[in-house]
């Protein structure tokens, strides 16, 4: 199996072709289907992940075109990263069978969300940069396509164009990067690109890093391109799961993670991307605070994950990265597919339109609540462990880094919980009703649920793994403040929100300017819309005027002038030109009826002319003038 | 007889076989399909007769034609001009489908069209440049009376534009065409108009100087070029779908298959002199382009200012004289041709269907015609450069190209790929999404014969996106004689 590992993509994107073919028959069951392929590809990559363990790594590659080779590699990362999306995908899949009961377009819906997964696969096995690009970017494609399902609603094809758009923004500084690795080292193939580092000039390889990171702000949604994220909910909920755990935002993550040998050299990019990271971490946090849409919430939240992922990115934190990546992948793959089935009950988005579902669904509230104290980062539970490594590194670097993100996961912790009162505590707040959840969306929750819990205890063991490297014991001081500022977090989040000691209402009166600040999003989103509407738009126009009535313009200024010389020729020929000839026409024609006057017919007169015609010649001649 | 030659017959034979069929429609639909049809095949037949890795002209055929001017009938193919010729034969093939159920005097129309493939096709295979001007001169007339009787309401100003426009740039390529003939029988000590010959003469610098500012100028009309493009709008807007389709697909390649062949391979010295002025030009077409497109109403207007913007890529590509840049050039010409084709055929099914191409008319459309929209909407990602399409790998190229050359101007190259994002994902938006406009009345999906070429050319540009490694393979002998010939 090992031999032939560059096929553990290839079930998915084979189901896919028979969901295109035959997902108008199947319906639902295609979900079925395509889990067929996610599954396929988990088991080819448990099957390799011994090999992997005792030291293999493996690469095969053809020739595409040009010097650019199409290829594919194995090792510790990839395999994590394959194994991570192929199970995420299947139970997403599985829930997405129970959650598009009653929806059109399933063959369109179940076949894209297999084309966005094999492109993730695809993404994480490329042994080159190109290759990855290019899966990169279809999975921009079916993001797109994903966030725009409901294409019918206009807000979902705006969310689906701003997705596309922003980080095709972001794209195109990967490509520039991508041109500078290619012209610097002669080959876009990772293992070459590091062998050559080391000989490159530093400036090209911080160019490079940061315009890989270019691609990286807007896939994995930094500011200042975070503004995609929040929208891309207008899609249907598994493929927010999948946007926020599994593929899409994570892509970024990996890749930066594999570039790390590189990045080590250039500590200009690092420190670049630790404050990129922190803003959108703390940012992106206090959004959340006061965000009133469920999925929202959750957006926010996934963004300022990132923001530390990136951070430990920056500081060359592989393992808390690629560590934090993983158990955000579970415990947001859960938020996102239980704030799902609160939706389907409730019958709402509203997180104040909700309240007591507890009673109402008892699995989603205790799965739910697992994934909230995960993030939250309280112990043991899996978040706590990946963030108090990334801490643990930023500290290392710079303990005020290590204050930022304490103070982000303190948010975190009372925003999260802040969402779980709002929404299971109580009793509901309106009327609406929704429909209980059936099985298949269940089983994902539960599944997912007991890794959210405990995916964290294996940090280690997954660490010695993909870095090579034992980890470092941290400082316990830094383990305790965390602990204490998430239980700080939920403790606030408690008495406001639980208990109701502290009024929100009137603490959100008080710092009423910050409010409408952060409802508003900082104003960045309408910020880049006017930018769009009235700079890009307006360019535009001046742009087309100045083709219609400039360039145009002169086009038509040639003709007129060329009809106007064309009419004085016109002139010149009629009345110089012809004139002149008719002048001369004319001189004989008028000479010739002058002289016709002396044509009478009378011989007398003829012969008298002739006589004085002779009379005169003679006379000449004896002159001697003849 | 070549096989270049009987390619170049068929067309007319076909021809005069509509008029023998005493004007009835069905008749010459089918000539026309039949005709294309051969043409096609014996072009693919060619494909396999020809040695790609072999440098110079294959499959030729020279016969004296009026020796005492040095004129002769010759013909032949390379790797820049093989990919060229058989997208003309694909593409005249596709739009005689596509014209299945044109109504409007058909015979002409279709007669038109196999006039018109043979000026092309011989345009891209003379060797002779009497031989080549005579099919460059050609190839006008049809377009002319295509788009000035099958038109839109303006047809008569645009077929006007477009013949007078482009008339005066063969004009002048003329004039270069025939001081080059001279210049080179000084150098050679006999007179000839052959093309490899002339080409072999080796100008002076000076002379090089004088010349290729004409010849650029001449390309870059056909190209087109801003600023002398705006032919090419107009043209588009008023032409008939099959039309259009062949003015973006072929005959804007002629533009720069000439750019290259003569402009660029003939007077090296002087392209390269000129390179800052080619530099400004092209990024005008590519950022400017793409900025006066994404203020259309008009789709089809849209789509010639992003033809434009595309072709901006084709000049930069060309002018960097690099591998990569020469290469993503014909790639990107190759691509363009098939991918402007599929979206101008959109743009036909979306008239057809609604009666109008104005965005602003327009909406809702995924749900009325999802057939015709999701090719449609491919046809977007394709031109943007999406990865996996074929044109991707030309933008890529040209700009790996440009970076080697030019280094920062790729950001302005790069540019010009984000705002093509905006404009197709924007109109996108507003004719496929949100509610149908009920103005629009009953909207039916595209039929079979309009679908069937969008979808050939889909997967055209699909296979050549993932596997563009054959016909790049074919570029490799040119690429490198214009290498050499810069001296690189």
């Amino acid at each position: 199996m090992i031999d032939y590992f560059w096929l553990i993509p290839m079930p998915v994107l084979f189901t896919m072709i028979l969901t295109l073919l035959f997902g108008k028959k199947l319906g639902l069951k295609s979900a079925y289907l395509g889990m067929l392929g996610t599954i396929a590809s988990f088991c080819m990559s448990l099957s390799v992940l011994p090999d992997v363990i005792a030291g293999t790594v493996k690469q095969v590659e053809f020739t595409w075109f040009l010097n650019f080779k199409f290829g594919f590699m194995l090792d510790p990362l990839t395999i994590t990263l394959l194994l991570l999306v192929s199970f995420l995908a299947t139970f997403i899949l599985l829930y997405a069978n129970g959650y598009m009961h009653g929806e059109g377009g399933l063959m369109r819906f179940f076949a894209e969300v297999q084309l966005f997964t094999f492109s993730m696969l695809g993404v994480v096995i490329a042994d080159n940069i190109l290759q990855a690009f290019i899966f990169w970017e279809i999975m921009g494609l079916c993001s797109y396509l994903l966030i725009g399902f409901w294409f019918h609603k206009p807000s979902a094809a705006a969310a689906a164009k701003k997705a596309f758009l922003t980080t095709r923004v972001g794209d195109v500084f990967m490509l520039i990067g991508i041109l500078i690795l290619y012209t610097q080292t002669g080959s876009l193939q990772y293992h070459e690109i590091f062998a050559a580092a080391a000989n490159m000039d530093p400036f090209w390889i911080t160019a490079a890093t940061l315009g890989l990171f270019g691609g990286v702000i807007g896939k994995s949604a930094q500011f200042p391109l975070h503004v995609w994220l929040p929208d891309a909910m207008e899609g249907p909920t598994p493929v927010s799961a999948l946007i926020h755990a599994a593929t899409m935002v994570k892509a970024g993550i990996y890749l930066m993670a594999r570039f790390m040998p590189l990045l080590v050299l250039a500590p200009i990019s690092q420190n670049f991307m630790v404050i990129i990271g922190l803003i959108t971490a703390l940012g992106t946090a206090l959004m959340a605070l006061t965000a009133t849409d469920f999925k929202r919430v959750l957006a926010f939240s996934t963004l300022s994950q990132l923001g530390f992922m990136v951070v430990a990115l920056g500081t060359l934190n592989m393992a808390g990265a690629i560590l934090h990546l993983i158990n955000h992948a579970f415990f947001k793959a859960l938020l996102f597919l239980g704030a799902g089935c609160v939706i389907h009950v409730t019958g709402t988005n509203n997180i104040w339109e909700m309240g007591g579902v507890w009673k109402k669904d008892k699995v989603t509230a205790i799965t739910v609540l697992i994934a909230t104290i995960s993030i939250a980062g309280i112990p043991p539970l899996s978040g706590f462990w990946s963030k108090d490594e990334i801490l643990i590194g930023a500290a290392h670097a710079n303990p005020i880094f290590c204050g930022i993100l304490l103070l982000a996961s303190f948010l975190t912790a009372f925003y999260m919980f802040r969402l779980y009162y709002v929404v299971f505590a109580g009793k509901p707040r309106t009327e609406k009703h929704g429909h209980a959840c059936g099985k298949t969306m269940l089983i994902p929750l539960v599944v997912l649920s007991f890794f959210a819990a405990f995916s964290g205890l294996f940090s280690k063991p997954i660490a010695r793994f993909i870095t090579g490297e034992t980890m470092a014991h941290g400082s316990n001081t830094v383990m305790m403040i965390s602990i204490v500022v998430a239980l700080l977090g939920f403790l606030l989040a408690t008495v406001i929100y639980g208990w109701q000691k502290i009024s929100a209402a009137k603490i959100a009166n008080t710092f009423k300017g910050i409010c409408t600040l952060l409802i508003n999003r900082y104003y960045i989103d309408a910020a880049y819309n006017w930018f769009c509407n009235h700079i890009v738009v307006g360019l535009a126009k001046v742009a087309d005027f100045f083709d219609k009535h400039v360039i145009d313009g002169i086009i038509h200024i040639v003709r007129d002038v060329t009809l106007l010389v064309s009419k004085a020729a016109k002139w010149v020929d009629i009345y110089i030109v012809d004139g002149i000839i008719r002048g001369i026409c004319s001189g004989f024609v008028f000479g010739g009826s002058e002289i016709r006057k002396t044509s009478t017919g009378q011989l007398q007169q003829y012969l008298l002319l002739i006589a004085a015609a002779v009379t005169v010649m003679i006379a000449l001649v004896w002159g001697g003038l003849l | 007889m070549s096989i270049i030659t009987w390619m170049l017959l068929i067309p007319l034979i076909t021809t005069v076989a509509i008029f023998i069929s005493k004007n009835s429609d069905g008749m010459a639909r089918v000539m026309a399909f039949i005709g294309s049809l051969i043409t096609l095949i014996l072009g693919i037949y060619a494909c396999f007769q020809f040695d790609f890795t072999g440098v110079g002209y294959q499959l030729g055929q020279v016969n004296q034609w009026f020796p005492a001017f040095g004129v002769s009938f010759a013909v032949g193919l390379d790797g820049l001009s093989l990919p060229l010729f058989l997208l003309t034969a694909l593409l005249v093939f596709l739009v005689v489908i596509f014209s299945w159920k044109t109504e409007e005097r058909a015979p002409l129309y279709f007669s038109l069209l196999m006039i018109l493939e043979t000026g092309v096709l011989g345009v891209f295979s003379a060797l002779d440049f009497f031989l080549f001007y005579i099919f460059w001169e050609i190839v006008l007339i049809p377009m002319f009376f295509i788009i000035g009787i099958w038109g839109g309401p303006r047809r008569s100003y645009a077929s006007m534009k477009f013949l007078i426009y482009t008339h005066v740039a063969s004009l002048i390529m003329l004039l270069a065409i025939g001081a080059m003939a001279f210049a080179a029988s000084h150098l050679l000590g006999y007179f000839t108009f052959s093309m490899p010959e002339i080409m072999g003469a080796g100008f002076s610098t000076g002379f090089q100087l004088l010349v290729f500012p004409a010849l650029l100028f001449a390309f870059c009309v056909k190209l087109p070029v801003i600023p002398v493009h705006t032919w090419l709008p107009d043209a588009h807007v008023e032409a008939p779908t099959g039309g259009s389709v062949l003015l973006a697909g072929i005959l804007l390649k002629m533009g720069g298959y000439g750019l290259i062949r003569i402009a660029y391979m003939m007077n090296p010295q002087g392209a390269q002199a000129y390179t800052p002025l080619v530099i400004i030009l092209a990024l005008l077409s590519i950022v400017y382009g793409a900025y006066v497109a994404l203020s259309q109403d008009d789709l089809k207007k849209m789509i010639a200012y992003s033809s434009i913007s595309h072709m901006g890529f084709v000049l930069i590509g060309v002018a960097s004289l690099t591998a990569p840049g020469i290469k993503g050039a014909i790639f990107q010409m190759v691509g363009h041709g098939l991918v402007s084709a599929m979206l101008f055929m959109g743009c036909g099914v979306i008239q057809h269907s609604c009666g109008t191409r104005l965005i602003s008319k327009l909406s809702g459309l995924y749900s009325k015609m999802p057939k015709a929209m999701t090719l449609f909407v491919l046809a977007f990602f394709a031109s943007m450069g999406l990865p996996g399409f074929v044109g991707f790998i030309g933008e890529f190229s040209v700009l790996m190209g440009v970076w080697q050359a030019f280094r920062y101007i790729a950001f302005l190259v790069a540019l010009g790929m984000i705002i093509a994002v905006v404009y197709y994902l924007w109109s996108f938006q507003r004719i496929a999404f949100g509610e149908t406009n009920p103005e629009l009345g009953h909207i039916h999906d595209g039929s079979y014969y309009e679908l069937v070429p969008m979808g050939i050319l889909l997967i055209l540009s699909i296979y050549f996106g993932l596997q563009p490694n054959g016909l790049m393979a074919v570029f490799d002998p040119i690429v490198g004689q214009i290498l050499h010939l810069f001296g690189m």
